[in-house]
């Protein structure tokens, strides 16, 4: 046997393992709570970012669509679900005359069936680069005009910039791609809508005349005027031209606050489990280590006799606790992190709600803090037994034992 | 001289009334002397011996070791002399049973700041009292005798000056309690001063033999003599 330091980390492991019921237990209580703050946290920054970075960069107040697809068009907004829906594009004319309406640009949406870049089919959406402010404001590069054979990527779509992309037949070079804005954009195709007219011609994609195609959009986006409501306008619009063209409206404050509800809610389930796991693992240790304390008291008088001083038993016990605290709370985050790392994905598209991925430093220093949180647990819940190990008296402690 | 005891007394409650455990008792014991303390069960021997190790405090009178009050020393300062001076065999069994033999043997070492290993030493001991073999194992896999030896080796483990024994060959058949005997003899040859309660004839002959009752010592001139007389029988 090698002379292994004889020290009261070895001696407080030993402990633990002679009982290894009751220590994994422990731990797991510890793990549990562990898990559910990083995993919920780690959720909820994810999203709260999306939101963020939604709320402030949509520059849409309304979004006009033909009737009974409002939902369509929010899905294909926030995960990006390849939609086509079309209405009459003389409507985006009488759109802009509208009063209150500052901005007001088109979008045709193509799901294509198959792209050398990608796995997935992706969804292609023609704009005007002219009017456009929707795009605008996530693209890096050519912030300008965007020009015929031009296309922009989304950030999840993965080639380079000065690339070139094949759909439908025709060849795209890419000039630019998109940062992420953790919605259905980051795995969107966007290209002027005379290309996308192009493709639908060239392929023969749209029912009825395909020649045609460019009588038709699939949304407007509007930006009002600072002093009218995107609701006042949503109304008037309605009013006017609801019967003529069959619409439907998104109002684009509508959807972020509805995402806002929903991550509080999820955010706040996280808070309160996260407390009630850590307060039931705070009880339950103290209770399970002051109860070992009592049936341990003739180990811990036979160590005092040796020649152990009080407070080294007391830190014998605190030690004990402290691996039980960080050994569940490194569980619980593993646990995690393989939960949340390879799944994230799948993940936020049940959820169906934008996400931005947190840096690696940013998710580092909330393992950290859960770390500490959890690993605190231990020590705490062993502060009691620790003091009363120190008061306690041996020699009735031996006599009971003889 | 190495321990000098004066007008000690404990008392403890039993029921309505207090009574004294041990009671004005007067005791001196040389360097390298071998003391062994006979009295009937509930006499006050262990009450005794848990004060001379500073494990509870007496209600009245002085213990000097090597002329310094153990009881004027604070708790940790009184740990670390045991730790250091005196080497105890607690009554029943005393290993810790999720260390093995050697581990347990060495533990004392460890217990206050040291330098140096443990290992050389724990091995001599194992060696010198015959349970090399056994290093490995753990307690629960022992005899009585083999336990009791352990314990022993543990109580030498910091090479004490006063080795401490409360009933060493209490439940142990005669054969082994005679091995016990002998090499607690071999032991205080080396210089080590033993004060050790028995009922065991074996051990009284290995030196002084006093005599406890109701927590008080039996004149101890004539003690000798009354135990070889009362345990003719
Ligand atoms: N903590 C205590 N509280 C109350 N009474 C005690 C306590 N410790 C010891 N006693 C009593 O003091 C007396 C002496 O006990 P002690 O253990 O010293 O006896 P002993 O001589 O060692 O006996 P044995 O040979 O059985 O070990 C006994 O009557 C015992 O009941
Ligand atoms: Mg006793």
């Amino acid at each position: 046997m090698p002379e292994a330091a004889f020290t009261l980390r070895r001696l407080a492991w030993n402990n633990l393992q002679r009982r290894p019921f009751r220590s994994a237990s422990l731990a797991g209580m510890v793990a549990l709570f562990a898990f559910t703050l990083f995993a919920g946290t780690i959720l909820n920054e994810n999203l709260g970012r999306g939101l963020a970075s939604l709320a402030e960069r949509l520059g849409a107040d309304l979004l006009v669509v033909p009737h009974g697809y409002d939902k369509e068009a929010q899905a294909a907004l926030l995960r990006g679900e390849p939609s086509t829906f079309y209405m009459k594009a003389e409507l985006l004319d009488k759109v802009r005359r509208l009063p209150g309406v500052l901005q007001a640009s088109p979008q045709f949406f193509l799901a294509s069936l198959d792209a050398a870049c990608c796995t997935s089919k992706v969804q292609i959406i023609g704009y005007d680069p002219a009017s456009d402010f929707l795009v605008r404001p996530w693209t890096r590069e050519n912030r300008g005009a965007l020009e015929s054979g031009q296309i922009v990527v989304g950030s999840r779509i993965i080639t380079e910039v000065g690339g070139e992309v094949t759909l439908f037949g025709t060849a795209f070079t890419i000039a630019g791609k998109m940062e992420a804005t953790g919605m259905g954009f980051d795995t969107s195709v966007f290209m002027t809508l005379d290309d996308v007219y192009g493709l639908v011609r060239k392929a023969g994609l749209a029912e009825g005349d395909p020649d045609e195609a460019n009588r038709f959009i699939s949304s407007i986006a509007i930006k009002t005027g600072p002093d009218h409501s995107p609701k006042d306008i949503g109304n008037e619009l309605m009013r006017r031209h609801a019967i003529d063209y069959d619409l439907d409206l998104v109002l684009t404050k509508n959807l972020v606050s509805d995402i806002a509800a929903r991550l509080k809610s999820v955010s706040s389930l996280t808070w309160t489990l996260a407390a009630v796991f850590w307060t039931l693992a705070l009880l339950v240790m103290a209770i399970v280590f002051s109860s070992t304390v009592n049936e341990r008291k003739r180990e811990l008088s036979i160590f005092r006799i040796l020649g152990a001083s009080r407070s080294w038993l007391g830190r014998m016990i605190l030690l004990e606790a402290c691996f039980i605290g960080i050994g569940g709370a490194l569980i619980g985050l593993l646990a995690a992190a393989l939960l949340m790392f390879p799944f994230s994905t799948l993940i936020f598209q049940a959820i169906g709600l934008p996400h931005l991925q947190l840096s690696w430093g940013m998710i580092l220093a909330y393992a950290l803090a859960v770390l500490l949180l959890a690993g605190a647990a231990g020590p705490l819940a062993s502060i009691y037994s620790a003091l009363s190990i120190t008061r306690f008296d041996i020699h009735p402690t031996l006599r009971e034992g003889e | 001289m190495l321990l000098e005891i004066n007008g000690l007394r404990k008392e403890y409650e039993r029921g309505e009334h207090r009574f004294a455990a041990v009671d004005d008792l007067c005791l001196r014991l040389e360097r390298g002397e071998f003391v062994c303390l006979f009295g009937r069960s509930g006499s006050g021997k262990t009450t005794l011996l848990n004060m001379i190790a500073g494990l509870i405090t007496p209600d009245s009178g002085e213990i000097l070791f090597d002329g310094v009050g153990l009881y004027s020393l604070d708790d940790p300062a009184r740990t670390a002399w045991r730790n250091e001076k005196l080497g105890y065999m607690p009554q029943g069994a005393s290993l810790l049973s999720n260390l093995s033999v050697l581990d347990n043997i060495r533990l004392p070492f460890h217990l206050q700041p040291r330098s140096g290993g443990s290992l050389e030493k724990a091995r001599e001991l194992t060696r010198e009292l015959g349970i090399s073999r056994l290093e490995k194992s753990y307690p629960s896999a022992l005899s009585g005798g083999e336990m009791r030896r352990v314990a022993l080796a543990r109580a030498l483990m910091n090479s004490p000056e006063l080795v401490i024994a409360d009933e060493p060959s209490n439940d142990l058949d005669a054969q082994t309690a005679r091995e016990m005997a002998s090499l607690l003899s071999v032991l205080n040859g080396r210089g080590c001063a033993f004060l050790v309660a028995t009922h065991d004839q074996e051990l009284g002959r290995l030196g002084r033999t006093l005599e406890i009752a109701n927590g008080r010592l039996l004149d101890q001139d004539h003690a000798t003599e009354d135990r070889e007389v009362s345990n003719v029988q």
